[in-house]
Order: structure tokens, then C-alpha cells, then sequence
């Protein structure tokens, strides 16, 4: 019963996947990823690892592709259409697609990969809040500092100009574009 | 668990850097006022305590702290040192810089708490023992270098320049964390120990040496070799010049420090002769020495076609990863003392010439080669400094520049790459046509101006303090090669 599971969530992940990469229309594909993050979510659920199933609907199908979608939409409708790829570079991509997939494929087949049996308290939120405050508690700072490095840029790149603060180097009329976007070319 | 209170003494500097991050930022908040000479005496009075600290307890003795994430050990001593240093050098440079500080530039402020976090994040990479804390001490480098390349937001290049890097930094980060999942896949451990001791028994093979080219295209990108060097030219260029110069230092010796502790606990061994070997099955000396080739030729074939000094730099910059790159491939304590040796010049040396190019950058406009014109005539002591910076860049004597190539030249040929030796000699002759030109235009143009450029007292006096260790490491490199050879006896002996 889980096999089939694991095949069809599988399958359905791997296609979706596709269809995100040949799609030419940004917002079709935005979709199509969704799609696969779900089913991928669905995987997780089947391995029992309810935690991480759930964080990846919230933060990737939620969160990540609301971001996604809001650029392309906020960049215009006319622009969105991607290119062709270059054959080079697509030859190139599946070959080395191919070549980590042979690798892994016979690194399951060797049977060498000996992972031990988890109980049910493995990937609970209580083990992993655990973890992140004893184990990884410097991990989990360092990441608290690297949001609000991220933080202090956001608000340096994103913010408006003080008004007059450069009054000569804006030219006169220019009109003055969303929060982020309204750059001067430097003369 | 294991976390315990004890662990503080050993992280002192790396935590008042962290704090000054955080006082920098709230100091910026609290006060008013446009010189923002709080948050830079923040930044300078926390280095100096955190270098103080690092200086009066080196460790004696490897220690592995804070839950097996980080290792402070000789090391992580000589990279903290490194980077304070660093750190309270550009802090003073960019003080008196027209692109940070002028009238018309806003943030300053923010510039300082980026520069603290900056240095917070090179120590940790240093310091990393569990690919976690690689990835996110990583990641906190490149964020906090994306907001300092776009720092002048208003101009256009500045933001060309934060795009290209976020863009190719995202990349390369994610085929990294790839790699390191690869890794984490094949042992189960995250930690460097437990991932020797899971390939030790030889199985991995393809996955193995694909984990380990997808890590080092991630730090390949951080060092800026090649093939993953196209962000750096146009970064060095965009940025503001006081950024350029920390980022053709700092980053990238956080990159091979983080490379060199990442490969060496990793994936090579004592073998019974106590000399170094590598895992079974791991295979990259020979890529590494391929990608140390390429970095080094195609470094020094662009540097000669560029008009522009910070490009031209930009590409030096990459010619020298190629040089540092020879020195990792052997498997030697002696190849590696080597690389610490010539990073250590190579900080001191770059970030004097890129000092040059922010002093006049305050007074002239342009930085074609051509600007530099009769710079001897009118500026004697700069051009001076300018010409010994060039002179220990290309790696003649009498300065550290010399002392740094020999060692690693003979390192390589030691380990019978001979090869890579005599491509490394062919490249320094290449490399002295280009810094020459500069040379040529700074003592033999006539100046198309008369009188003294004018340039910031501060900017002087650095010129002079960065000028000593190149001249005095040249005929007096012991005390330097012998910390450097110390700082590595923790790392390779005791494993």
C-alpha cells in the first residue's frame, strides 16, 4: 500500500517537475511547481515525517511561491514568455542530471547506505525543537543574526531616498517608480 | 547537553563581534547625525576588544565547542587574527572614503554594522567543524557581501554589481548544499569527523566525487576561481572601491580557510608514516590542480587587456587564487603553511592597492590606467607605495610577495608538480607586463595636471602601516612562516 503510495505521489512529482521546466509562461510554471512541492509534501507524509510535510506546504508551497508569483506579476505581463534554451546548455544539463541519477542509482542498488530504524518520536516538533536548542542552538542563533543582517539590507536597498537628499543627481520630472526600482543611473 | 558556559572563553572575539553587529545597528538607530561616528567607534572599539581577547588566550589545544559545531583551535586563530585586522583596516579606509562617507551617500551608518557581521561570519567559517555551520556561516558572508556590493544603491553599477553576485551566489550556493546533502547522504553525520569516518570504508564512487564538485563549486565561487570567477570583475568594479578591497581580501580568505579545514579533516587521513593521504576513493588533487591552472592563466591573460585599475585588480585577485589553489593540491603541512603564509601577504598587499584606488578615487574621477598618469611627479609617497604593492603583487624581491610565491612554488615542485611550479613562474612574468603598465603610467606619463592631489591624512597613514609588513616580510619572514606552521600542527596532527 505505501509502494504504491511512494509510485503514484512519485510519479506525479516528477512530471509536475517537468512540466515546470518546459512550460514557456513564468505563471504556468509558478503552478506546476506547487504542484510538485505538493506532491513531494505527500512523500514526506508517507515517511511518516509529518513535521517536515507540513513545513514544506507552509514555507515553500505558501510562502516561497507567493514570492515567486508576486515578482512575476509585479515585472508585467509582456516580458514573461522565456526563451528557448540554448541546446549547449540543455545538452549539458541532462547529461549531468544523468550522471548524479546513474550515481545514485547505484549507491541505492550497493545497499550501502545503512541509516538505522527511527522510532516514533523521530521528526516530531518536540525532537526537532529539542534538537534546535541543544544541539544546533548556535546554528539557531546564527540564523536569528543572519535574518536581521537580512533585515537591515532589505531596508537599505528597498527604502525610498530622503526627500532632497539628492535632489541634483535625480533628473527633474523623473517619474519616480514603486519602492526598490527607482535607480539613477550614476552620470 | 553539550553546550555549556565554558565554551564562552574560547568564543570571546567571535561573540563580541556578533554583539558589535547588533550595537552597531541599535546605535545607528538611537542617535542622530550624519558622520554616524557611533556605529564606526562601535566597530572599532569591538574589534579592538575582540582582537585583545584573541590575543591574550590562544588556544592552546584544539577544542571543540559550542554542541561540535565549531573547532577553535590554532587555525581558527591565525584566520581570527586575520580578519580582525582586515576588518579594522577597511573600517579606517572607508572612513575617509568619498564613496562611503560623502555628503550625498546615505546608510553609512549601516555600513559598519555590515562590516561587523561580515567579520563575524569569516570567523565562523574559519572555525566550522559540521557542514551546518558551513552552510550558514556561508550564507551569512554572501548576504551580508550582496547588501555591501549594492551599497551604493543610487548607482547604477553598484546595483549591476549586487544583481550578478546575488545571482551567481544563489547558485552556486544551492549546487553547494547539493553536494553537502550528497555528503550527508552517503556518511550520515554532519559533522567533518563523522563524515571521514563514514567514507573511510571506500564506498561512494560516483556520488562521492560528484558531493565533492558540487562543494567546492560552491566555495570556487566564494575564492572566485575559475570557472566560477564571472561575478568578480564587474563586482570589484561596481561596488564601492572600500567594499572592493574587503572583498578581494576578507571573503575570500574566509573561502580557503573554510576549503582547507572542509578537505583536510574531511577527507584525508594521517596514513601510518604520519604523513597525509587521501580517503579511498576521494579523487581531487588532480581537479584542483586543473581548476589552479586555469584560475592562474586566465586571471593574468584578462588582467592584461584591462584599462581599468579595478578591474585589472579584479583579475590579479583571481591569478593569485590560482597561485594559493598550488598550495592546496599538495598534500603537504608544508603546502598548506605555504597558503596561510601567502594569504596573510596577500591580504596586506591587496588591500594596499586597493587602498590607492580609494584615495584618489576621492579627488579623481576616473580609474583608467591613463588617471594614474605622473602620479610620481605629483603624489611621490603614494605612487611609491602604489609601486612596492605592485612589486610584491607580482612577486619580486625584496618583499613578502616574493617570499609568499617561493613557498608555494616549492611546495608544489616538492610534490613533484612540476608542471603547475614552472606554469605559476610563466604566470608571475605574464602578471609584471600589467602591473608595470600601471608603473609606466604613474612615473614615465607626464601629469596632465600639476600639484598635489590632496588626498585624506588617514588614507596616508594606512598606505604607510600596510607598506611595512610588505617591505619587513620580505627580508624578515620567519616569525610569520613559523605561525604559520604553528597554526596548522593542531589541525593536521591531532586530526
Amino acid at each position: 500500500m505505501q509502494g504504491l503510495f511512494f509510485y503514484l505521489f512519485g510519479t506525479v512529482a516528477v512530471i509536475s517537475a517537468l512540466l515546470t521546466i518546459t512550460r514557456r509562461d513564468p505563471v504556468t510554471s509558478a503552478f506546476w511547481l506547487i504542484f510538485c512541492f505538493l506532491n513531494v509534501a505527500a512523500l514526506f507524509a508517507t515517511l511518516s515525517a509529518h513535521l517536515i510535510a507540513v513545513l514544506q506546504i507552509l514555507i515553500y508551497a505558501g510562502a516561497i511561491m507567493v514570492f515567486f508569483l508576486f515578482v512575476t506579476m509585479f515585472l508585467g505581463k509582456e516580458k514573461r514568455s522565456a526563451e528557448r534554451p540554448n541546446p549547449v546548455v540543455f545538452g549539458v544539463g541532462v547529461l549531468t542530471v544523468g550522471a548524479i541519477a546513474g550515481g545514485l542509482m547505484r549507491l541505492v542498488r550497493s545497499g550501502s547506505h545503512d541509516f538505522g530504524e527511527v522510532g516514533p518520536e523521530h521528526g516530531t516538533i518536540e525532537a526537532v525543537s529539542r534538537l534546535l536548542l541543544s544541539n544546533y542552538l548556535f546554528a539557531f542563533e546564527l540564523t536569528g543574526l543572519l535574518l536581521t543582517v537580512a533585515m537591515v539590507g532589505a531596508v537599505l536597498l528597498a527604502r525610498r531616498e530622503a526627500k532632497g537628499a539628492r535632489a541634483t543627481r535625480t533628473p527633474a520630472g523623473a517619474p519616480s517608480g514603486p519602492a526598490g526600482v527607482e535607480e539613477v543611473a550614476d552620470a | 547537553m553539550n553546550f555549556t558556559w565554558s565554551d564562552a572563553a574560547y568564543f570571546g572575539p567571535e561573540a563580541v563581534m556578533g554583539l558589535t553587529f547588533l550595537l552597531c545597528v541599535l546605535g545607528d538607530l538611537v542617535t542622530r547625525g550624519r558622520r554616524h561616528v557611533v556605529p564606526f567607534g562601535t566597530l572599532l572599539v569591538g574589534t579592538a576588544i575582540s582582537l585583545v581577547l584573541a590575543l591574550l588566550h590562544p588556544p592552546v589545544s584544539s577544542h571543540a565547542i559550542l554542541g561540535q559545531m565549531v573547532v577553535v583551535d590554532g587555525f581558527a586563530h591565525f584566520f581570527r587574527l586575520l580578519f580582525l585586522g582586515i576588518t579594522f583596516v577597511t573600517a579606517l579606509l572607508s572612513w575617509s572614503s568619498r564613496e562611503i562617507m560623502g555628503r550625498d551617500r546615505e546608510h553609512q551608518g549601516e555600513f559598519y554594522a555590515l562590516a561587523a557581521m561580515l567579520c563575524f561570519g569569516m570567523m565562523v567559517m574559519a572555525e566550522s567543524a559540521d557542514i551546518v555551520m558551513l552552510a550558514l556561516s556561508l550564507e551569512a558572508v554572501s548576504i551580508t557581501s550582496y547588501i555591501l556590493a549594492g551599497f551604493a544603491r543610487f548607482s547604477f553599477r553598484s546595483s549591476e554589481a549586487a544583481l550578478k553576485y546575488v545571482l551567481w551566489g544563489a547558485v552556486s550556493s544551492a549546487v553547494m548544499l547539493y553536494g553537502l546533502s550528497l555528503f550527508y547522504g552517503l556518511t550520515g553525520a554532519t559533522s567533518y569527523e563523522g563524515i571521514r569516518a563514514g567514507l573511510s570504508g571506500g564506498q561512494g564512487g560516483m556520488a562521492l566525487l560528484v558531493a565533492i564538485l558540487f562543494v567546492m563549486a560552491g566555495i570556487g565561487y566564494k575564492i572566485s576561481a575559475v570557472p566560477f570567477h564571472f561575478w568578480t570583475p564587474d563586482v570589484y568594479e561596481g561596488a564601492p572601491a572600500p567594499v572592493a578591497a574587503i572583498f578581494a581580501s576578507g571573503p575570500k580568505i574566509a573561502g580557503f580557510a573554510l576549503m582547507i579545514r572542509f578537505f583536510y579533516v574531511a577527507l584525508v587521513q594521517d596514513d601510518s608514516q604520519g604523513t597525509l593521504a587521501l580517503l579511498d576513493d576521494v579523487q581531487w588533487p588532480w581537479v584542483l590542480a586543473i581548476i589552479s591552472a586555469a584560475t592562474m592563466t586566465l586571471g593574468n591573460m584578462a588582467a592584461i587587456r584591462q584599462n581599468s585599475v579595478r578591474r585589472l585588480l579584479a583579475y590579479s585577485s583571481i591569478a593569485h587564487v590560482g597561485y594559493m589553489l598550488m598550495g592546496f593540491v599538495v598534500l603537504s603541512a608544508n603546502g598548506l603553511a605555504a597558503v596561510l603564509f601567502y594569504l596573510f601577504v596577500y591580504a596586506i598587499m591587496t588591500i594596499g592597492a586597493f587602498l590607492v584606488v580609494v584615495a584618489l578615487n576621492n579627488r579623481v574621477s576616473g580609474e583608467e590606467i591613463d588617471d594614474y598618469a605622473g602620479l610620481g611627479f605629483r603624489e611621490p609617497l603614494v605612487a611609491a607605495m602604489m609601486f612596492l604593492f605592485l612589486i610584491s603583487l607580482t612577486g619580486l624581491p625584496p618583499t613578502a610577495g616574493f617570499i609568499g610565491k617561493f613557498y608555494l612554488f616549492a611546495a608544489a615542485g616538492e610534490a613533484g608538480l612540476w608542471w603547475l611550479a614552472i606554469l605559476g613562474v610563466l604566470n608571475s612574468v605574464v602578471s609584471l607586463y600589467y602591473y608595470m603598465r600601471i608603473a609606466r603610467a604613474m612615473y614615465f606619463t607626464p601629469p596632465e595636471l600639476s600639484g598635489r592631489v590632496g588626498l585624506a591624512q588617514a588614507h596616508l597613514i594606512l598606505l604607510v602601516v600596510l607598506a611595512v609588513p610588505t617591505l619587513v616580510l620580505g627580508v624578515f619572514w620567519s616569525p610569520l612562516k613559523e605561525f604559520a606552521d604553528q597554526s596548522l600542527r593542531m589541525l593536521l596532527g591531532g586530526g
